[in-house]
C-alpha cells in the first residue's frame, strides 16, 4: 500500500490499454454495426464512472442517476436544435444543467444514507416524469429528434469512428480526472468518509460539503455524457433516463466491483454486450437478468474486481462487497 | 351548493381511499426496513400479484370484497416469506446492505416478468361486480366501494396499531426493529420476526393490491402505482410507520386534488413536485428522524 | 493569551428524561493539563461530546478560546482549535497510517477539487511533511504505508492523538487514552502528553488510572450524575469527601 498521494496513472499496463483502446476502430472499421455498439458501451463506461465515484467511493447511495444524464441529453439537444447554440456551448451547459439539478437536491446531503438514498430515488423519478410530460420542452413520450452531429473545431463529427474518439477521449478525460481525484488529499478524506464518517468529522472535515461536491462532479459527468448520447444519436426519448437506466448503470457498478475505475468500464462493457445479446432470448431476456442478478449478489458480491483479487491472492474468500460503504 | 360539497366530499374520501392504499403498501415497506434494514425494492411488485391473484380470484370464484383481500394477502404474505426465505435469509449475515437492496431489485425484474408470463400484457379489469359504481345517498354522490376501501385500510392500520402496542408479539417486532442485539439477548427470536415482519407486510401489500386492481386494472407494471408508496414513505418520513400511513394519505389527497384541479396529466408531477419541496425543507419527512447529527 | 482557553457555562446535556449533563461550569487555561474523572456514567464522555459538537446540549454555553462555538458544526470547531480522541480509537482502518494522519490536516486546509486537480507539488511536499514529522514525534515511523487495521491497540491510539493533533489545535480532549494499555505503554503516554503540552497544546483527558491522573494533572475536576462535585489539585480532590462517597458507593445502593 502506498501512499495514496503518490500513485502515477500512467503505467505499462495502462499505456497499452489505452493504445489498444485506440487501435480499436481499425480492427472493426467494416463494421458499423460494432462500432455503434462500441460507442454506446463508451457512454455508459463514462456513467459507471462517475456513478462509481459517488457510490463505491463516496459511499452515497445515488439511486436517480439516469435523471441527469437526461438533463445532460436534453439540454444539449434544446439548446441546439431550438436556439442554434453550437455544439461545445451546449455541451458545457448540459453539464451545468446537471449540476444545477444536482445543486438543487443537495439540501437532502444531510440526511441518513438510506432517507438520502430514497430521495434520489424519487427525484430521479420526478425527472423521468418532468421529460415525459413537459412536452412543449421535451417534446414527451415521443421523444426529441433531429438533433444535430457535433461540430468542433469546424469539423463535423458523423462517421461512428470518428464519434468513437471523441467519446474516448471524454472518457479518457474523465478518468484521468476521477484518477487524480482520488489520488491528491481531496480522495483521502473521501476514502475516509466511506470508513468512519465520525472520525472525519471529528478530524475536522466538513463531510456534507465533500458529499456534494462528489455529488456535482459526478452529475456534471452525467450531463456530459447525456450530451454525447444526444448528439451521437439524433434522438432521445424519456425511458433512456428512467429508472430502468438507473439501474442498468447501477448494475454495471456493482459488477465491476464497488471502489474499483477499471471495474466500473468492465462492468459498463458486460452489462450492455449481454443486454444487447439477450434481447435475442426476447420474453425470457428479462427474468434471465433478474436472476442473474440475484444469484449475482448472493454468490459475487464484490464483483469481477473482486474476483480478480481473490484470485490473485489480494482479497481473503469472506470479503465482502461495500463493507463500510453504507456507513450507519 | 351540494352539488359542489359533494363534489368535494368525494374529491377527498377518494384521495384518501388511494392514500389509504398507498398507506398499506409504504407501512409494509416501513415496517421492513426497520425491522431488517432493507430497502425492498421488490415489495411494490408484491401489491402487483396480488391485484393479479385477486383478478384471478375474482373472475374464477366470484368471492366477494373482503374475502378477496384476504385471500390475496394470504397469498402475496406466503410470497413474500418466501422471497426472503431463499433469497435473503441465507446471504443476511454475510451480505452488506448495497447487495442486499440490489437483490431485492432483480426479485422485483422476477416478479414482474412473471406476472407477464401469467397474465399476459393486456390489462385486465375486474368483472362487473366489483367496479366502483357511485350511488346518490341523500342527495351526495357516494362511490361505496371508496368509503369500504377507506374503511378497510384504517382498519388494517388500527389493528396495526393494537398489534403493536398491545399484544407481547407486537412489542417484540417492535424491540427487534429498535435494537436486534438487545432483543435477542431479551430472548427474542430475530428471524422469527423478520419472518413475520415479511408476512404481515406481504399481506397489507396484497390486500392493497387487490384494491387497486380492482379500480383500475390489473397489470405487470401495477408496481409503477407501488412505487409511489416509495414516495409516500419517504414523504412521511422513511423508516417511520406512522410517518408512512401519513405519507401516504397526503399523497392520495394531493394526487387526487391536482388530478382534478390542474390535470390529470400532470398530478404525478404535482404530487412529485410537492414532495420534494416537502424534503428541501424539512429533509427527514413529516414525522421522521432521520438527521445526522443526533438529536 | 488571556482568558480560559476552553470554558463551558452551565452546559446541560438532557435525553427524553434522563439528564446526563447538569448545569456543569468548566474553565481551563492555557497550558494546563486537566483531568475529568468520576464514576461510570457520570457524564465524562457526553462532555466530551457536547464539547467537540456531536451532541446538541439542552442549555449552557461552550467557548472557545472566547469565541462561543455552541451553534457551532462539529468541523468548524476543529478549525478553531479543538482537537478529540475516543475511547475506542475511530480511526480507518483500511487507509494506511499516513492517510490516517493525513485526514488531520482537514481542518485547516480543507481538501478541495481546484487543490485535487491543480494541486502544486510543493503544497503537498509541504502537507506530507507535516505528516511525517507528526509520525515521528508519535513514534510510529516505521510502518508509513501499513494499513492502520494492522497496528497495535495501543498504536492506534497513537495514531488517533496524531490525527488530532497534526490540525494544530490549541486545545485536544483525550477520551481514556489509557484504557487498554499496559504499564509500559501508559508510562509512553504519559510522556507524551508532556511533550504535547510542551508544544503548548493544552490537554483535557477522561481517565479512570488515578496514578496517571494523579501524576499529569494540575488541576482535577470530578464528576458524578452529571453534575461537578469537586475541583481542585490532586490532593485536595483525594480527600474531598463528597469525591469519597461518590466512587465508594452509597448505603443507598449500588450504581448501574
Amino acid at each position: 500500500m502506498t501512499i495514496s498521494w503518490r500513485r502515477r496513472f500512467w503505467t505499462p499496463t495502462s499505456g497499452a490499454t489505452v493504445a489498444a483502446l485506440v487501435a480499436v476502430p481499425v480492427l472493426l472499421a467494416s463494421s458499423p454495426y460494432y462500432l455503434f455498439l462500441l460507442n454506446t458501451i463508451a457512454v455508459f463506461a463514462m456513467l459507471a464512472l462517475g456513478l462509481q465515484l459517488v457510490l463505491g467511493y463516496g459511499g452515497i447511495l445515488q439511486l436517480g442517476y439516469a435523471g441527469f444524464f437526461g438533463l445532460g441529453g436534453y439540454t444539449s439537444a434544446i439548446l441546439t436544435v431550438h436556439h442554434g447554440w453550437p455544439f461545445p456551448a451546449a455541451f458545457v451547459a448540459a453539464m451545468a444543467a446537471a449540476v444545477l439539478g444536482a445543486l438543487v437536491m443537495s439540501p437532502i446531503v444531510r440526511l441518513r444514507d438510506v432517507n438520502f438514498a430514497m430521495a434520489t430515488f424519487v427525484f430521479g423519478l420526478i425527472l423521468e416524469l418532468v421529460f415525459n410530460q413537459w412536452s412543449a420542452m421535451t417534446n414527451g413520450p415521443i421523444g426529441f429528434r433531429g438533433i444535430p452531429p457535433p461540430t468542433l473545431l469546424g469539423l463535423t463529427v458523423r462517421e461512428p469512428e470518428h464519434y468513437y474518439y471523441l467519446l474516448l477521449t471524454a472518457l479518457l478525460a474523465e478518468y484521468l480526472l476521477i484518477f487524480r481525484l482520488l489520488h491528491s488529499p481531496f480522495g483521502t478524506v473521501v476514502r475516509a468518509m466511506r470508513e468512519n464518517e465520525t472520525a472525519c468529522r471529528t478530524a475536522g472535515v466538513d463531510v456534507t460539503r465533500v458529499k456534494v461536491t462528489l455529488l456535482l462532479v459526478s452529475s456534471a459527468i452525467a450531463g456530459a455524457a447525456g450530451s454525447l448520447l444526444a448528439h451521437m444519436n439524433g434522438f432521445i426519448s424519456p425511458p433512456t433516463f428512467g429508472w430502468a437506466t438507473s439501474v442498468a448503470i447501477l448494475m454495471m457498478v456493482v459488477l465491476g466491483g464497488v471502489r474499483s475505475l477499471p471495474g466500473a468500464i468492465v462492468g459498463a462493457v458486460v452489462i450492455r454486450l449481454v443486454v444487447e445479446q439477450t434481447s435475442v432470448l426476447g420474453q425470457y431476456s428479462n427474468i434471465v437478468f433478474g436472476v442473474a442478478l440475484v444469484l449475482f449478489m448472493a454468490f459475487l458480491p464484490t464483483g469481477l474486481a473482486g474476483l480478480v483479487g481473490r484470485l490473485s491472492g489480494r482479497l481473503p474468500w469472506g470479503a465482502r462487497l461495500g463493507a463500510g460503504s453504507v456507513p450507519s | 351548493m351540494t352539488g359542489t360539497l359533494s363534489e368535494v366530499l368525494g374529491l377527498i374520501v377518494f384521495g384518501l381511499a388511494i392514500g389509504s392504499i398507498y398507506s398499506l403498501v409504504a407501512i409494509g415497506f416501513s415496517m421492513i426496513f426497520r425491522a431488517t434494514g432493507l430497502v425492498h425494492f421488490a415489495h411494490p411488485d408484491l401489491m402487483m400479484i396480488g391485484g393479479m391473484v385477486g383478478y384471478t380470484l375474482a373472475t374464477r370464484t366470484g368471492l366477494p370484497m373482503p374475502l378477496l383481500f384476504v385471500c390475496s394477502g394470504l397469498s402475496v404474505a406466503g410470497l413474500s416469506w418466501l422471497i426472503d426465505r431463499v433469497g435473503f435469509r441465507p446471504i443476511r449475515r454475510q451480505a452488506a446492505l448495497l447487495n442486499l437492496i440490489i437483490a431485492t431489485i432483480g426479485w422485483s425484474i422476477i416478479l414482474v416478468n412473471v406476472a407477464l408470463f401469467v397474465w399476459g400484457t393486456a390489462p385486465l379489469s375486474y368483472p362487473e361486480g366489483y367496479l366502483p359504481k357511485g350511488r346518490l345517498i341523500g342527495g351526495i354522490v357516494i362511490v361505496p366501494q371508496n368509503l369500504a376501501m377507506l374503511v378497510v385500510a384504517l382498519a388494517a392500520m388500527v389493528a396495526l396499531h393494537l398489534f403493536f402496542t398491545r399484544t407481547v408479539v407486537g412489542q417484540a417486532l417492535r424491540a427487534t426493529a429498535e435494537n436486534p442485539v438487545a432483543a435477542q439477548l431479551m430472548g427474542i427470536r430475530i428471524e422469527r420476526m423478520m419472518m413475520l415482519t415479511f408476512l404481515m407486510s406481504g399481506f397489507l401489500a396484497g390486500g392493497a393490491g387487490v384494491l387497486v386492481a380492482s379500480i383500475v386494472y390489473a397489470n405487470f407494471d401495477l408496481g409503477l402505482i407501488g412505487i409511489k408508496s416509495f414516495a409516500a414513505a419517504v414523504l412521511g418520513g422513511f423508516g417511520q410507520v406512522g410517518g408512512a400511513m401519513l405519507g401516504g394519505l397526503v399523497l392520495g389527497l394531493v394526487e387526487t386534488i391536482a388530478a382534478f384541479y390542474v390535470s390529470s396529466a400532470y398530478k404525478d408531477i404535482v404530487a412529485y413536485t410537492l414532495l420534494i419541496l416537502i424534503l428541501l425543507v424539512r429533509p427527514e419527512g413529516l414525522l421522521g428522524t432521520g438527521r445526522t447529527r443526533p438529536d | 493569551m488571556t482568558g480560559p482557553v476552553l470554558e463551558t457555562e452551565r452546559l446541560s446535556k438532557r435525553f427524553e428524561g434522563l439528564v446526563a449533563v447538569d448545569a456543569v461550569d468548566l474553565r481551563i487555561d492555557a497550558g494546563e493539563i486537566r483531568g475529568v474523572v468520576g464514576p461510570n456514567g457520570a457524564g465524562k464522555t457526553t462532555m466530551f461530546n457536547l464539547v467537540s459538537g456531536l451532541y446538541r446540549p439542552s442549555g449552557g454555553r461552550i467557548r472557545l478560546r472566547g469565541r462561543d462555538v455552541t451553534e457551532v458544526p462539529p468541523h468548524v470547531r476543529v478549525a478553531a482549535g479543538l482537537g478529540r480522541t475516543y475511547q475506542t480509537p475511530q480511526i480507518f482502518p483500511d487507509l494506511s497510517v499516513f492517510d490516517n494522519v493525513a485526514v488531520g490536516l482537514a481542518g485547516g486546509r480543507p481538501p478541495s477539487l481546484r487543490d485535487a486537480l491543480i494541486g502544486r507539488r510543493r503544497d503537498w511536499d509541504v502537507m506530507r511533511a507535516r505528516v511525517e514529522e507528526a509520525l515521528e514525534f508519535l513514534g510510529l515511523p516505521g510502518g508509513v504505508a501499513a494499513a492502520a487495521g494492522s497496528l497495535s491497540f495501543g498504536e492506534q491510539k497513537r495514531l488517533e492523538i496524531g490525527r488530532a493533533l497534526i490540525g494544530g489545535p490549541s486545545v485536544l480532549l483525550l477520551d481514556e487514552p489509557a484504557a487498554g494499555l499496559n504499564r509500559s505503554e501508559i508510562e509512553m503516554l504519559a510522556e507524551l502528553i508532556r511533550a504535547i503540552r510542551t508544544r503548548g497544546v493544552t490537554v483535557v483527558l477522561i481517565e479512570h488510572n488515578m496514578k496517571l491522573v494523579m501524576g499529569l494533572c494540575g488541576v482535577i475536576t470530578v464528576l458524578d450524575f452529571g453534575r461537578k462535585i469537586a475541583e481542585g489539585t490532586a490532593d485536595e480532590v483525594r480527600r474531598d469527601p463528597r469525591v469519597i462517597t461518590a466512587y465508594l458507593g452509597r448505603s443507598d445502593g449500588a450504581r448501574v
